[in-house]
């Protein structure tokens, strides 16, 4: 793969009066990227299709000579792909600042303008004739491939002010209007395509506006508070049409197929907004030894346009609409410790605790369920009156006295399998706590930070597939046995213990029944984590003042995911990674799961490329 | 500096006033996909996704698999794990999952039906009227209940209610009448026959067709208690249109003029089981098997002809002189695998399905969805279950009709089928056999045999004949399966309608025609 993006940025900057800035910035991206997919091409020699076998006395009774002979040469592939990318965006600021007596003023008047342009194009071929020359032109058979254009704009108004009393009380207003092409079509009304939000913050430092307060314990508070009224424009791109796009491989030679689009539009799809409110406050005690830092806030999102299932029989499989009301909310807090300090030897220690929930309060009229992500028998769903999204796998028959025990069949001992999907808890962190730290003695430093995240649960489909291999350590019991912990359902209805051994416990118990039973492979999703460590060593000034060209270096040795501690029935991955790809680490933290950004959070199969440890080496050299 | 203040404001002027936002937002029309359709190309679409439906391709399975399986007349290879879900009937409301499809595929019909007049393409109304009963009909045998009058409304009903499925299928009889009246008031015009993947644009066929399809409907209802008087009813209105039924040919989709010797454009099973765009064998070559049951009864009747033509001799196809077994063609070569056995047939020492499929090089025959054996026997029940009825032939001539169209249509020489006549074989000769609708469902059976596994299946379920072996992976011996759950994404999305429909037991809830 290359990029090739190229930026320009030129801010200009303009003083008219002394209170009054002129402020015009252009913005102008592009990137373009290219890549090659391919697949060798291999063929099986003809021994391989027609002769191989397997030797006595390794074959099975009743297999003869015979083996699963190789039947099918492997054509090899081609696809060769390219995409770019234009962004423009204008912004246009006039600052107005004057203090009128102890009050300093600030109005910030804004206008922006956005535009997205992409193209890809792909062409490939699913056959090639000569190995190893990846051309399009060295196939067999017809030329696959596609192009998609899009285009989005946006443009803002914007007016941000903010009033500062004597450094102890600030205020800021802000107010933004914005219209954007995503929502827009020339027969629907204004409002389904601007949309202004506004937000207000204050916050208040304490121990300034009566320094009577301040004392060798209490050394700094400031309480802020803040409320927004968020909207924006999450839609897929040109989601306001129902589509009606070429039939399954068509067009065949010259004849033309198309079909009905699937995702059915709600023709009054309008933008999503947020409501959030947060308090919080920020305090040093004992001589700025101690940082605690507590925050508390809701945010209520309402008509999030996602894609929802509707049932087939509507003629479509899903429907894009606004649906009605979730609300998340939780608390954090930091607490911060200096526990050496002044002198050559500095080192501080902090821990972080944050709790958050979330709700689905509202979904759509009649409907009070349904499914965002995942498989058939384990899947994620957003359901009403519920923490989102929620995992539901199928799972044990379980014995109606609540001993907990499973039902097997009388006939085979065999564990019977709940066909019907049942809740197995949020796949949602509820609780992330943090230990770091930081040491420093002259010019070496020392930091290392741990996380905690828990309060979930986990789908691995890993589970099923080493069932099936027999590589699970859980299937290492493969002689005559009685399924543990199961009973049978007689037909008066009462329950009695198992004593019936499963029919065959080498291959069926494990690949025909345990492997089915999805709830077996939901575990705790908790883990604690040594995120990073880090040395690093400062070199000093005199020998950087020597060479006249470095004015700073440094080096530092670091570690990253060194340590995973995950649950004991967690034999699987690390519960980070998802089938929906894999996010950076801490990616989740940074902003507010949504019912859209979480379809496939909870669920991993193997598809993922398994966590890696990192070690590392980095200098850093200042001119 | 004032100059340069001077051209900002001109900017600004520019951007906030200058230029029409209306106009500069006016960019949201989909580049990429159509924002409308000629019905015909929709309606050449869902006929190529029927096939597909049905018969599944190197992507997925289709029903009529599962219908091969359930009937006995496939089972799997072994060499690949036993699919429990289909072999120890082990399965639930996540597998099979037909239902998305059919509907899916059910909307482009209602679109082309919708949007025939306004389009000026009334031609279309008929054929995919025809082709919508059939798939409700396929629906209601797989499921039972299903949304008929409320479904295919998009927004306007999203929970669309379950309709009975006696209710369905009588609505279904009237949805073909209404065919028939929009098939002979429009006959195709111009050249929009081609958009026609069955017929070609031949309505005297599509009404053939939809009389043939009428009999399905009523002959299965024909063991449900007091439904003797309507059946005849509707019978004798058949004979009374007069157009007949299909005949001497199959109602097959595609064909040498639309099937491309490209990835993804083959006949479907031909793409599922057979070879790719390349020529190359598909790895599930070595997937469907035929049954014990069904070779070694073919052996014990003699009908080797048709054996030869079902399945290939042990070690398949040879693929420099396509069409014909590596090995000998002789009896002795010709291996079935019990049902549901997991081991000990490997596919090297079984014999794999045949050239009425599967002939390396074929990659464009039609899809067949019905053929005239099927409609043969059709006709034979009902003349004899209802001697009364109009239909002008004997039952007698029906049925020994219907098996020489099964020879035809598997490619066996048809002088093998005449030479049944005064042969004193059980269910071949129809004066030596003692039970002349046993002799009926058992040669439907067998000619239903690679081509129409969901009917094999319905009739299985409603004749109990053949009496097929149990799958040696299911202890109980007459547990099987009568039906489909209703699929979760259904049972998730519109629940109150699912849950109205009760308990399913796969096991003993039966369907209304399924009466024994």
């Amino acid at each position: 793969m290359a990029r090739l993006p190229t930026f320009i940025n030129s801010p200009t900057r303009s003083k008219a009066t002394p209170w009054l800035t002129f402020t015009e910035r252009v913005g102008i991206l592009n990137n373009s990227r290219t890549g090659k997919n391919t697949t060798g091409k291999f063929t099986y020699t003809d021994w391989a299709k027609t002769k191989s076998f397997v030797p006595a006395p390794f074959f099975r009774d009743g297999d003869g000579t015979g083996i699963y002979r190789a039947i099918t040469d492997i054509t090899g592939s081609v696809l060769d792909y390219s995409g770019t990318e234009n962004v423009l965006n204008n912004e246009f600021q006039i600052q107005l600042a004057k203090d009128f007596g102890p009050v300093a003023n600030r109005l910030i008047l804004g206008n922006s303008l956005y535009q997205r342009t992409t193209n890809s194009i792909g062409i490939g071929s699913s056959s090639i004739v000569v190995p190893d020359v990846y051309n399009v032109s060295n196939r067999q058979g017809i030329l696959n491939g596609g192009q998609i254009l899009t285009q989005e704009r946006r443009l803002g108004y914007y007016a941000d002010y903010t009033a500062n009393y004597k450094n102890w009380l600030i205020l800021n207003g802000s107010f933004r209007f914005d219209q954007t092409s995503k929502f827009y079509k020339p027969d629907r009304p204004s409002n389904y395509w601007s949309y202004p939000y506004y937000g207000v913050a204050v916050s208040f430092i304490a121990t300034d506006a009566f320094p009577a307060i301040r004392g060798n314990v209490l050394n700094y508070a400031k309480f802020r508070a803040n409320y927004n009224k968020n909207a924006n424009d999450n839609i897929p791109l040109y989601g306001l049409d129902l589509n009606y796009p070429n039939g399954g491989s068509f067009p065949y030679g010259n004849t033309v197929g198309l079909t009905v689009g699937n995702v059915l539009p709600d023709p009054n799809l309008r933008p999503e907004t947020v409501y959030s409110s947060e308090i919080g406050g920020e305090f040093q005690l004992l001589n700025n030894r101690i940082n605690i830092d507590v925050s508390a806030y809701t945010q209520n999102s309402k008509g999030q346009v996602i894609t929802v299932r509707v049932p087939n029989s509507t003629g479509f499989s899903s429907l894009l609409i606004n649906v009605g009301e979730t609300k998340n909310w939780g608390y954090e807090a930091e607490l911060k410790y200096l526990i050496a300090r002044g002198g050559k030897f500095t080192w501080d220690a902090s821990i972080r605790y944050s709790y958050n929930d979330n709700k689905v309060l509202d979904l759509y009229p009649g409907i009070n369920e349904f499914q965002i992500g995942g498989f058939s028998y384990a899947n994620t769903n957003v359901i009403k009156g519920e923490r989102f999204p929620i995992m539901k796998t199928d799972g044990y028959q379980k014995a109606p006295d609540e001993s907990g025990r499973v039902l097997v069949n009388a006939t085979t001992g065999y564990p019977l399998r709940n066909t019907s999907l049942e809740q197995r808890g949020g796949v949602l962190p509820r609780h992330i706590a943090g230990l770091g730290s930081k040491m420093e003695y002259g010019n070496f430093g020392f930091t290392f930070n741990f996380e905690y995240r828990g309060g979930n649960v986990m789908f691995s489909d890993l589970g099923r597939q080493m069932t099936f291999t027999g590589t699970g350590k859980w299937t290492e019991n493969r002689t005559p046995q009685v399924f543990p912990n199961s009973a049978v359902l007689n037909t008066d209805g009462t329950v009695t213990a198992n004593t019936t051994q499963v029919r065959e416990a080498e291959y069926s118990l494990w690949v025909d029944n345990y492997r089915l039973i999805s709830e077996n492979f939901v575990t705790p999703a908790w883990f604690i984590k040594l995120r990073d460590i880090n040395l690093s060593y400062r070199l000093p000034q005199s020998i950087m003042d020597k060479t006249k060209i470095f004015s700073g270096a440094s080096i530092a040795v670091y570690g990253r995911n060194l340590i995973t501690i995950v649950d004991k029935m967690n034999y699987y991955t690390d519960p980070e990674f998802s089938y929906q790809g894999n996010p950076t680490p801490g990616s989740q933290a940074t902003s507010v799961p949504t019912t859209n950004s979480s379809i496939g959070i909870g669920i991993n199969t193997t598809g993922q490329t398994p966590p890696v440890r990192q070690y590392g080496v980095n200098i850093n050299l200042t001119f | 500096m004032k100059f340069k203040t001077l051209i900002i404001a001109a900017f600004v002027a520019l951007v906030g006033n200058g230029c029409n936002t209306k106009q500069f937002l006016d960019i949201n029309t989909n580049p990429n996909q159509l924002p409308t359709a000629s019905p015909n190309y929709i309606f050449t679409n869902a006929l190529n996704t029927t096939a597909t439906n049905i018969a599944g391709n190197s992507g997925g399975q289709g029903s009529n698999e599962l219908g091969f399986y359930w009937a006995g007349q496939w089972t799997q290879g072994n060499g690949y794990i036993i699919v429990t879900s289909q072999f120890v009937y082990q399965f639930t409301n996540g597998d099979f999952n037909y239902w998305d499809g059919y509907y899916d595929n059910l909307q482009d019909y209602q679109f082309a039906i919708n949007n025939a007049d306004a389009s000026g393409q009334k031609f279309l109304k008929g054929p995919a009227k025809v082709m919508k009963a059939m798939l409700f009909q396929q629906l209601v045998d797989l499921y039972g209940n299903i949304p008929y009058t409320d479904a295919l409304q998009g927004a306007a009903i999203l929970a669309p209610k379950f309709d009975d499925q006696k209710a369905v299928y009588e609505s279904l009889i009237k949805l073909l009448d209404e065919a028939i009246v929009d098939l002979k008031a429009n006959p195709f015009t111009g050249s929009f026959g081609t958009s026609d993947l069955v017929f070609k644009g031949n309505v005297t066929k599509w009404v053939q067709f939809a009389n043939s399809l009428k009999m399905r409907m009523l002959i299965r209802q024909s063991k449900v208690t007091g439904r003797e008087a309507y059946i005849k009813t509707e019978i004798n209105k058949i004979v009374t249109e007069g157009s007949g039924f299909i005949t001497g040919e199959e109602v097959g989709i595609g064909g040498p003029a639309f099937f491309q010797p490209a990835a993804g454009q083959l006949n479907p099973v031909y793409d599922r089981w057979g070879y790719d765009a390349t020529g190359a064998k598909r790895a599930l070559n070595n997937f469907p098997r035929p049954t014990q049951f069904l070779v070694n009864s073919l052996k014990a009747s003699g009908d080797t002809l048709r054996l030869k033509r079902i399945a290939y001799a042990t070690d398949g196809e040879n693929s420099n002189n396509p069409g014909v077994s590596k090995k000998a063609e002789v009896a002795a070569n010709y291996v079935g695998t019990p049902f549901g056995a997991s081991s000990g047939y490997l596919p090297a020492n079984t014999s794999s399905v045949g050239p009425s499929l599967l002939v390396k090089g074929d990659f464009n025959r039609p899809y067949i969805i019905m053929t005239a054996a099927e409609v043969q026997f059709l006709l034979a029940e009902a003349k004899q279950r209802y001697s009364d009825v109009t239909l002008p032939n004997t039952a007698q001539m029906y049925f020994e009709n219907g098996i020489v169209q099964s020879f035809r249509v598997l490619g066996a020489n048809t002088a093998g089928a005449t030479a049944y006549k005064g042969s004193s074989i059980q269910n071949y000769d129809w004066v030596a056999s003692t039970d002349k609708l046993s002799a009926i469902a058992i040669q439907k059976w067998i000619a239903l045999t690679n081509f129409s596994g969901l009917e094999a299946w319905a009739e299985y379920r409603r004749t109990n004949l053949p009496v097929i072996p149990q799958s040696v992976q299911v202890p109980e011996a007459n547990k099987r399966p009568l039906r489909l759950f209703y699929p979760n994404s259904e049972a998730g999305s519109n629940v109150a309608n699912v849950t109205a429909q009760g308990t399913i037991d796969p096991f003993s809830t039966k369907l209304f025609w399924d009466v024994d």
